[in-house]
């Protein structure tokens, strides 16, 4: 079990000044790959060719990586759609038969080395209800979350908006909640000794939960950025959302692209993970006019329609890379100084993982060269997550390995 | 070996095997024999046919077969051989292009996993197994706040969904996980459920608000309901429901039980009639009740009117009704034993009538105590503006108008020919009124009257409204209310009305448009001086105010004088000298508004005449009249004239015409006629004499001739203004006893031996009742008044009631039965009536009790909540039914903490109420102190219950935690508080601290267990083992019962254990087990939440049709449990539960309204069981048409259990699903069959779901699919079997395959009543629990206690037991 802030609390303390803003990394995804003929790219910058289903991100081209070849080896084995889904960004091996363990997704291994500089570690955001059901012998929790805070803890997505906004400006703990938790910890310490071994880890996923949030009472209304940078946007510049779901698919995915931004855009978090809709998802499209069969059916073939709906999450894509395109820090814009991860669990609804589609919008401070094909299709090294061991160098996060990969991705 | 091996997969051939050949009986596992037969038979076979692929260095698809040398690393790893049955016997492996095993080969490698299996089966039966410590799902959490509350709050609306995880539930650990932002959610939702924790004065509950508001509402309410369950809304008994009951108690036994009997019949309270019963046939000595008996006595069923009116009358006079809110009594109990009463009825004659005739009627005494005596004390007329005429008077004063009226009238041809001149202008009036010897003063009227010569008077319109300040009501007035327009303080200190009145002193209030006036007709004539006085006393307003003083003579006016003053000022000077003022002259002061504009005019005034010669008196407005204003209008002097000063008002600017009062067409309008046409002097004087024949004659008893008399005579009308009526007798003047008017003389004064009375007033003997004709023109708009009490001498002992009525009286005792009871204090009458009277207000009070609670209609009020039950207590409550009324009005006080609130309230209320009124800082003085005390006793109250508050809360920790707490627990949560406090926080906010902490606490998010230590299993603790069962059957916490029983350790008791699994099958909150086990392993739990079809195809597959198809669903299997059905009815019931909405959207007719019911016999409409559930139907269907395949891979994989392969690693494109090419979906999937690779699943699956395609994607009956084909539901299995649609589907699953499904329920059953996956160590318990269900009828409540008394539900492992890789 990782102690997220232990180990990284000693080196925030000392308050460390960037004079840079910093790299930021979404992580978006949709489910049941893509239409198998429209998604393509050729070319390089302005000249980059886009097949239809990436159209709508036409209009920044040279902010754009189009990533071929890459696999996860571990998506292979196992289960269709929860076992490509469950481990895509860690590349583990995952259990079935009543156990549930993957592996620490990289967006939780970056917020757990650099999430507290910032006031929320990360935002984890969806806009599908999870799936509360088992499908051959695999929890469909697998299905449900790209994000794993340890190997056993999926990372409950956030799919009210307007509880997203809170968890990002609402302060709504106080110090008479400091005496709650103080009191249930110490409840949880005497549990620890009593239970058995096995379910300890259950009883430290409590009390990690619990000291975490104890540590926002701590760090509320503290800025520890001692001088240098600062974010263009102090408070929110978007009203809360209304309490209630939005009432279609359309408006709310948009209300969580506007979260997602305004998170980056205030420096409240610097990671962030949107899954656009389940893998195995049951998301209708009343407004494409397309009803006639649920997002996962309607995979199965490569028609117009599915090109429509695959469309649209690429908009969504295109329209957070606009809207942070437009926001100006410094000589660069905070797209510039991220980087967007879009990527699903198969390359088409015929479950083929053996290439999986990716996209990177932004470039990552500078880091990252952007406005062009990478295409791995035959190189020894085409693992996903080698390509995450280099995309968490640009972050800061240097580890030895990731996955089932020691090597960073040639070419990124 | 079985048969079956061949056709189904291995876990399930185990367990037929298990169940059909006694395995349990078998003594000792051969693990010789199967070792010998792996190392001879299999190794061999296993190396040819699969390890080309399956080696270690090529593992082809992650399955190494080499490693497995021998039976110790079989035994480690025995999943790829349970998945080797499955390769086997579905002819996947070895691939079709390889070497294929023989029948016998196959049947020998089949037959020794079989082995393998049943031998590591029985080896590890009854491992509890690995059981991950799990969180309360959202569902369990949700229920348990529920239980634990008693509130449906839903406080996980905005969690995350939960997973699931073993056999496909959410109630397994390892799928339950937790985060920093779901912790910070159930600190969220427990602060909100403890938002609406309300300490009472025995300790906590959880009320519906969250705010003290809501919470006294609550409270109201619920004494509301319990006012409701013994009077109707209004409080009021429903008195003829209990009085027509004592009248059909009259008609048989009246014995006690037959009163309580006929109670209950009729839904009455049998306490209250049985006082009823008793005081209407109880011997009494109570003369109220006496006559209440009487009245009882003569009453007859259906007919009660006059039981009722007695009994009201008898309410009226001893209570009076007050507003709730401020210090009197809602029901103010009248002291009804008085002295006197003041009576009235107004006097004027019936229609038609001449005269009016008033009763005085006495009664009521009877009481048995000698006789009784009435005093009517001043027995009078009042009204109008004149003073009043006394009865003893009345004869007199009728006898006086009819001489005046004879006066004139037989004097009439004179005063014509004295109009005729004065018409003609033939002298002055002085000269004319001497010349035919008349009554100068008659004259004056008579031409007023007439029309001729001008007005008869200068007043226009005497005021006649009396009124008095309400705040002190020694200020009296004239006029209307709203402008009062004379005014006087009879005090001798200033008063602001508002405008300042000075003492002694009268004032005047003209308003915009109208002059208000003051006329002194002068009583002498004479030589006389005038002084007034005016002044403004508004000053902060207005404009000032213009007055006149004008002199009427001769039917004209003039003025004398004239002025205006401004706004705050006075006259200064304003005296007249040198008037000459003849007798029945008129001096008036007329005050009008000045500008007009304004209504700020108070004006005071006075004026004074005196004469400046002779005797020299003097008349003074305010002298003469301030100080009884309102005596009469006009007013009399004070020197003894009557009807001097006048007080009047007019509009100004406004002309009057002389009035013209004589009718058309009578005797006189022609005189007028012919005076007018110039006729000679001879025809009028004819006229003037027929008139008088006509007028004294008594001819004119029709017509207008008679309207003319009448208008003559009319004591209020023109021709008699001015005579005083009210005059007392001339001395020596005959008083008539032969009079019918009034009464004769002799009946007034008092008595012999009894008090001396006032000359005017009459003692009578009672009953007794005075008849008493009043003429009409003495009687139109009056209204007779008289005081009645007992005579002080005579009646002292005695007891009466009194009225006067306009009607005759059959029976003067009945006549008063609605009027006051009088009595004399002191005397016996008093005592024995005070003691009647409240004899009969117990019995009859017009209302129980205030069953509003709360004052109404009230703006300013010092009170809460308004508490008057007394009577209900009396009458009707028993002594625990009083304790239980107590107990709520002291929770809505203790909780509504009013006493506090009286303290902010009482003093807004005396800051608001004295502001302007300095005089009522005392009033409220009075109130300040016992309130504060109050307050303070509350606060103190409030302090020493604190220590409940803690006690409750640890019970409820305890309740929430589902066990005892340890002593450092409790000392633990008391310390918390106790910091909190010190820190600062009040009892209540520590309070919420500390039980949002219970609510956060691992102890209650975590079904905790504590195991031994040690490797080995131990027995799970009795608490542990409530928490087990109740989560299993109810998702949701251990109630009262079932933790006592675990308290006292019996629960473990095999006998207690069943029994209180029974009583848990029974409760209602099995629906939790409905739901989160039925419903979620038929993948149709929270059914209403599915949001998946095309809205334009299926308009009607809204929230409400969703939310019935998902309360179908459970009702059926809540109610299969609740009633310990048979588990096959899951597949045949003939039954189903509906309501309109659901049973319209199946065509089934008969079922109105939202209500759910049980309907019989759904078979012919296609429903029955739950292939037929609408839920499981749409939920196995496309967004816009059906899926044979997912409608028949459900039935293959969640209802019979088989393992369906893989599908291919890379799904080949399937024929094109949208362009249909006029295909039906039963030939689309046809289609989709001739891919190969996709062939051997579908032909497994596809043809169980075409059979079901007469059922389209919302689960209503079809003939025709959306495109108008007709479909086809008959089905060939892979293994030739044939069936047709539902029916035959139906049968075949209960009849070939009835096994499996049994096994399939019994597994998902131990899967979810344990939370995790069921593995071999669980297949012995599978079998037991399927035989018990097949010598049992299949109920299924046999089945589940087979599971609760099993090792794997009474177990936990050990807490050091490490979890080997198998």
């Amino acid at each position: 079990m990782a102690l997220p802030w232990l180990e990284s609390v000693a080196a925030f303390a000392k308050g460390e000044a960037a004079a840079e803003a910093p790299v930021r990394l979404a992580c978006l995804f949709a489910g049941n790959g893509f239409h198998g003929r429209e998604w393509s790219a050729t070319g390089k910058g302005r000249n980059l060719e886009l097949g239809r289903v990436l159209e709508p991100l036409a209009g920044l081209k040279e902010k754009f990586l189009f990533i071929r070849g890459l696999y996860n080896a571990e998506a292979l084995k196992g289960n269709i759609h929860s076992s490509q889904t469950g481990n895509l960004l860690s590349g583990a091996p995952l259990s079935s038969a009543g156990e549930i363990r993957s592996g620490t997704s990289m967006d939780q291994v970056v917020a757990q080395r650099i999430g507290r500089q910032t006031k929320i570690p990360s935002l984890v955001l969806g806009c599908e209800a999870s799936n509360s059901s088992v499908h051959r012998e695999y929890s469909m929790l697998y299905s449900s979350h790209i994000s794993w805070s340890s190997p056993t803890t999926p990372t409950p997505l956030e799919l009210y908006p307007a509880l997203a906004f809170d968890r990002l400006f609402k302060d709504s703990l106080n110090t008479g909640d400091k005496s709650v938790l103080d009191l249930v910890l110490s409840q949880a310490k005497s549990l620890v000794r009593r239970v058995s071994r096995s379910d300890e880890r259950k009883i430290d996923e409590y009390m990690d939960s619990v000291r975490e949030v104890e540590n926002r009472i701590g760090s509320a209304g503290k800025d520890e950025r001692l001088e240098g940078w600062r974010p263009t946007l102090e408070k929110p510049n978007l009203p809360r959302p209304a309490d209630e779901m939005p009432q279609n698919v359309k408006e709310h995915m948009k209300l969580m692209c506007d979260i997602l931004v305004l998170g980056f855009q205030t420096d409240t978090t610097r990671v962030s993970t949107l899954k656009l809709n389940n893998d195995h998802s049951a998301m209708r499209f009343p407004h494409l006019g397309v009803d006639y069969m649920i997002h996962h059916l309607l995979s199965h073939s490569d028609t117009e329609d599915w090109l429509k709906v695959n469309r649209f999450f690429v908009e969504n894509l295109a329209y957070i890379a606009e809207r942070l395109d437009k926001i100006q820090e410094g000589e660069r814009t905070l797209l510039d100084n991220s980087m967007l991860l879009f990527c699903s669990s198969m390359l088409t609804g015929n479950h083929n993982a053996s290439e999986l589609p990716v996209v990177i919008m932004g470039r990552a401070g500078g880091k990252l060269e952007s406005g062009r094909v990478l295409d791995c299709r035959g190189k020894p090294n085409r693992k996903m997550c080698s390509m995450y061991l280099s995309m968490m160098d640009k972050l800061g996060v240097r580890l030895e390995s990731f996955g089932d990969s020691s090597e960073r991705l040639a070419g990124l | 070996m079985s048969v079956r091996l061949s056709s189904i997969s291995a876990v399930f051939a185990l367990g037929v095997v298990l169940a059909t050949s006694s395995f349990a009986e078998e003594s000792g596992e051969d693990w010789a024999g199967i070792r010998r037969e792996y190392e001879r038979e299999i190794l061999p076979l296993v190396g040819k046919y699969c390890i080309k692929c399956h080696s270690t260095r090529k593992h082809k698809g992650e399955l190494d077969l080499e490693r497995f040398k021998g039976l110790a690393e079989v035994r480690v790893d025995l999943k790829p051989w349970q998945k080797m049955v499955d390769q086997l016997v579905n002819d996947e492996m070895p691939p079709k292009k390889s070497p294929q095993p023989s029948a016998a080969e196959q049947k020998r490698l089949l037959g020794w996993i079989d082995s393998l299996l049943v031998g590591e089966a029985r080896e590890r039966a009854g491992d509890p197994g690995r059981v991950i410590l799990r969180r309360l799902n959202n569902t369990e959490y949700n229920n348990t706040i529920r239980d634990l509350t008693g509130l449906k709050l839903d406080p996980t609306r905005h969690f995350p969904v939960d997973g699931a995880a073993g056999e496909g539930f959410t109630n397994t650990g390892a799928s339950l996980v937790l985060s920093p932002a779901l912790l910070n959610k159930y600190l969220d939702a427990a602060r909100e459920v403890t938002s609406h924790l309300v300490l009472t004065p025995e300790g906590l509950e959880f009320f519906k608000g969250t705010n003290r508001l809501e919470w006294s509402h609550t409270l109201e309410d619920k004494l509301r309901a319990f006012y409701r369950l013994y009077v109707p809304d209004d409080g009021k008994v429903p008195l003829d429901d209990y009085l027509e009951a004592t009248l059909t108690l009259r008609s048989g036994a009246g014995s006690q039980a037959a009163v309580e009997d006929l109670a209950r019949e009729k839904k009455l309270n049998s306490r209250y009639l049985v006082a009823l019963w008793k005081v209407f046939t109880s011997k009494t000595d109570s003369p109220v009740i006496d006559r209440l008996q009487l009245v009882w006595r003569d009453s007859k069923p259906g007919d009660l009117a006059a039981l009722k009116s007695t009994i009201e009358g008898l309410q009226k006079i001893l209570w009076r009704i007050n507003n709730v809110g401020h210090y009197k009594k809602w029901q103010e109990e009248v002291d009804a034993v008085i002295e006197t009463v003041a009576l009235e009825a107004p006097a004027d004659p019936a229609g038609g009538e001449e005269e009016s005739v008033i009763y005085l009627a006495a009664g009521g005494g009877g009481d048995g105590a000698g006789e009784d005596w009435v005093l009517w004390d001043l027995p009078r007329l009042e009204g109008g503006r004149g003073k009043p005429i006394y009865l003893r008077d009345l004869r007199r004063v009728h006898r006086r108008l009819e001489r005046e009226s004879a006066a004139i009238l037989d004097a009439l041809p004179e005063y014509l020919e004295g109009a005729a001149e004065v018409h003609r202008k033939q002298g002055s009036r002085s000269e004319i009124v001497a010349k035919h010897e008349l009554d100068a003063e008659r004259f004056a009227r008579f031409l007023g009257f007439s029309g001729i010569g001008g007005s008869a008077s200068p007043i226009k319109t005497y005021l006649v409204e009396r009124w008095q300040h309400e705040q002190h009501p020694f200020v009296k007035a004239w006029g209307p209310k709203a402008t009062p327009n004379i005014v006087s303080n009879p005090t001798d200190g200033t008063v602001r009305i508002p405008g300042w009145l000075r003492p002694h002193k009268v004032a005047v209030h003209p308003f915009p448009g109208v002059f208000v006036a003051v006329g002194w007709k002068s009583p002498v004539s004479g030589s006389f001086r005038a002084e007034l006085f005016v002044k403004d006393e508004h000053p902060e307003c207005g404009d000032g105010v213009g007055w006149k003083l004008e002199l009427w003579r001769d039917g004209a006016t003039r003025a004398l004088a004239s002025g205006r003053i401004d706004k705050g000022a006075e006259t200064k000077t304003g005296i007249i000298e040198g008037l000459e003022i003849t007798r029945g002259d008129y001096v008036s002061l007329v005050i009008d508004p000045g500008g007009g504009s304004h209504s700020c005019d108070l004006t005071g005034i006075d004026l004074v005449l005196s004469e400046t010669t002779g005797k020299k008196r003097r008349w003074g407005l305010a002298a003469d009249v301030a100080g009884n204003l309102q005596e009469a209008n006009p007013h009399d002097d004070s020197l003894g004239n009557n009807g001097v000063w006048h007080f009047y008002r007019g509009k100004i600017g406004e002309k009057t015409p002389p009035r013209d009062l004589i009718p058309k067409g009578s005797i006189l309008a022609h005189w007028r006629e012919a005076l007018d046409a110039g006729e000679p002097a001879g025809k009028l004087e004819a006229l003037a004499i027929e008139a008088r024949r006509r007028l004294t004659s008594g001819q004119g008893k029709a017509g207008p001739d008679l309207e003319l008399l009448n208008r003559l005579k009319a004591v209020t009308g023109p021709f008699f203004s001015g005579v005083d009526l009210g005059a007392g007798p001339a001395p020596g003047e005959p008083l008539e006893n032969e009079e019918s008017f009034g009464l004769a003389p002799d009946a007034f004064g008092g008595r012999p031996g009894g008090a001396k009375l006032d000359g005017r007033s009459i003692a009578m003997k009672v009953p007794s009742v005075l008849e008493v004709r009043i003429p009409g023109g003495l009687a139109v708009g009056r209204v007779f008044k008289v005081t009645a009490r007992p005579e002080p001498k005579l009646g002292r002992d005695g007891s009466l009631q009194a009225a006067v009525l306009r009607k005759k009286p059959a029976d003067a005792n009945l006549a008063v039965a609605g009027s006051p009871l009088l009595a004399l204090s002191g005397g016996k009458g008093s005592e024995r009536l005070k003691l009647a009277n409240e004899e009969f207000r117990r019995h009859f009070p017009p209302a129980m009790c205030y069953t509003r609670v709360v004052p109404l209609d009230e703006v300013v009020t010092l009170k809460l909540h308004y508490r008057e039950d007394d009577y209900l207590r009396q009458m009707m409550l028993s002594e625990g039914e009083v304790a239980e009324l107590e107990r709520h009005w002291d929770r809505l006080t203790y909780i509504s903490r009013e006493p506090l609130k009286l303290v902010d309230s009482f003093e807004q209320i005396s800051e608001f109420s004295t502001q302007d009124r300095p005089d009522m800082v005392i009033i409220f003085k009075r109130y300040d102190k016992p309130i504060r005390a109050r307050a303070a006793l509350f606060q103190k109250r409030l302090v020493d219950s604190e220590p409940v508050h803690l006690d409750a809360l640890l019970e409820f920790a305890a309740r929430a935690w589902r066990r005892p707490l340890s002593g450092s627990e409790k000392d633990e949560l008391l310390g918390a508080y106790r910091s909190l406090r010190k820190a600062g926080k009040l009892h209540t906010e520590a309070l919420r601290g500390i039980f949002t902490a219970v609510l956060v606490s691992p102890n209650f998010l975590f079904k905790v267990e504590r195991p031994e230590p040690g490797e080995a299993a131990s027995p799970v603790s009795s608490f542990e083992l409530a928490t087990r069962l109740s989560y299993f059957l109810w998702a949701s916490a251990p109630d009262e019962e079932l933790l006592s029983v675990a308290g006292s350790g019996r629960l473990l008791e095999p006998a207690v254990l069943r029994a209180q699994t029974l009583r848990l099958l029974g409760d209602e909150r099995v629906r939790g087990l409905a739901s989160e086990f039925a419903a979620q392993w038929l993948l149709v739990r929270n059914f209403h939440k599915l949001d998946e079809k095309n809205e334009k195809l299926f308009p009607s597959f809204d929230p409400g049709l969703r939310s019935a198809m998902n309360e179908e669903t459970v009702l059926f299997f809540k109610h299969l449990f609740q009633e310990g059905g048979s588990v096959l009815e899951i597949l045949d019931a003939d039954h189903t539960f509906l309501n309109e909405r659901l049973a319209h959207h199946y065509g089934i007719p008969g079922v109105k309204g939202d209500g759910w019911r049980r309907v019989d016999g759904v078979r012919k409409y296609g429903r029955g069981g739950i292939l037929a559930l609408a839920s499981i139907l749409a939920r196995q269907s496309g967004a816009s048409r059906t899926s044979p395949v997912l409608r028949g891979n459900f039935i293959v994989e969640f209802l019979l259990g088989e393992h369906l392969p893989d599908p291919p690693a890379t799904v080949p494109d399937i024929p094109d699903a949208v362009s249909t090419d006029g295909l039906s979906v039963r030939q689309l999937v046809e289609k989709h069959r001739s891919v190969p690779e996709c062939a051997g699943c579908h032909e497994r699956i596809d043809p169980y779901g075409f059979a079901l395609e007469a059922y389209d994607a919302i689960g209503r009956r079809r003939d025709k699919d959306g495109a108008g084909r007709p479909v086809d539901v008959k089905s060939t299995l892979r293994d030739g079997t044939t069936f047709e649609g539902i029916d035959g589907l139906r049968k075949y699953l209960l009849e070939e395959r009835g096994e499996e499904f049994l096994r399939q329920l019994c597994r998902k059953m131990v899967g979810y009543g344990l939370g995790r996956s069921v593995g071999l160590s669980d297949e012995l318990l599978i079998s037991e629990m399927l035989d018990v269900l097949a010598k049992n009828g299949h109920r299924f409540s046999e089945a589940v206690l087979i599971l609760v008394k099993s090792r794997q539900f009474l177990y936990h492992r050990g807490r050091d037991h490490v979890e080997e890789n198998r």
